[in-house]
């Protein structure tokens, strides 16, 4: 199972003021906050652990299937994996001076990922994707589940394949485990 | 305070951090936040903080969990309130 979640630098300075009182302290864990703090760049390091527990929190909620909750701090960042009651995830981040893209995963698979730095549709680019692998003839549809999760279709079968979108700002991904 | 009160002072509230302005013009009790409204996940928490702040009440872990639809706002924050 796989998560994946992009931060657009730009949009996420005009969106959130990390700085807000208490705001750091409702997100992220004592051991998150010493973290942040010890950090030359406390404002990228905020978006990197955030990004991994969305990301890990898509992962989570992809595998067990359960309803959306708002629970921040039970996702923690231990050094390169997130821990949320005992299941630990992956985590890895791709940096630039415009993004922060994260990417979770169970440990020993290995994800494809893009990144599209414009606004277009990821789920067309993932769409086509999918096509190359699986031969033009095949019918690539998307299903949500009962939680909003998407699922892939093909020939209007639902598929086991575990995939993940982001979208914030400028920036689209998406991530998949084929 | 009367449930409609409570209600219109959380949509204040939200209001600036909606991204989908037909989802707030369709408002009912069963709004979800990220689904419906596509409020920034990150901006959660500055929802919570507003309630705290315009309510004063402190929402706890456990009731920030619950805080994704506008009816289980309305019912933590009467929740809240009650313990006064």
């Amino acid at each position: 199972m796989i998560g994946n979640d992009i931060v657009d630098l730009q949009l996420a300075k005009i969106q959130s003021n990390w700085k807000r009182e208490k705001w750091l302290q409702k997100l992220f864990t004592e051991r998150e906050l010493q973290c942040i703090s010890s950090s030359a760049y406390p404002e990228i390091e905020v978006w990197v652990l955030w990004s991994r527990k969305e990301a890990a929190y898509k992962a989570h909620q992809r595998r067990f299937g359960f309803k959306s909750k708002f629970n921040p701090k039970s996702f923690e960042n231990q050094n390169d994996a997130v821990n949320i009651n005992g299941f630990r995830y992956q985590t890895s981040t791709h940096q630039t001076q415009k993004y922060v893209y994260s990417i979770a995963k169970i440990i020993g698979t290995e994800p494809f990922s893009e990144v599209f730095e414009q606004e277009i549709s990821v789920r067309a680019q993932f769409a086509d994707k999918m096509l190359q692998r699986l031969g033009d003839s095949s019918l690539i549809s998307f299903r949500k589940d009962k939680n909003g999760v998407p699922i892939l279709c093909i020939n209007n079968v639902p598929s086991e394949i575990s995939f993940s979108f982001t979208h914030h700002g400028k920036y689209n991904a998406y991530t998949v485990i084929f | 305070m009367t449930k409609e009160e409570l209600l219109s002072k959380l949509k204040t509230i939200i209001t600036p951090y909606v991204q989908n302005q037909e989802g707030l013009q369709n408002l009912t009790e069963d709004t979800d936040f990220i689904k419906d409204l596509e409020i920034n996940s990150a901006n959660l928490v500055d929802v919570v903080l507003d309630v705290e702040d315009e309510f004063d009440i402190e929402i706890d872990n456990e009731a920030m969990e619950k805080m994704l639809t506008i009816k289980a706002s309305i019912e933590v924050i009467e929740g809240k309130l009650a313990q006064k």
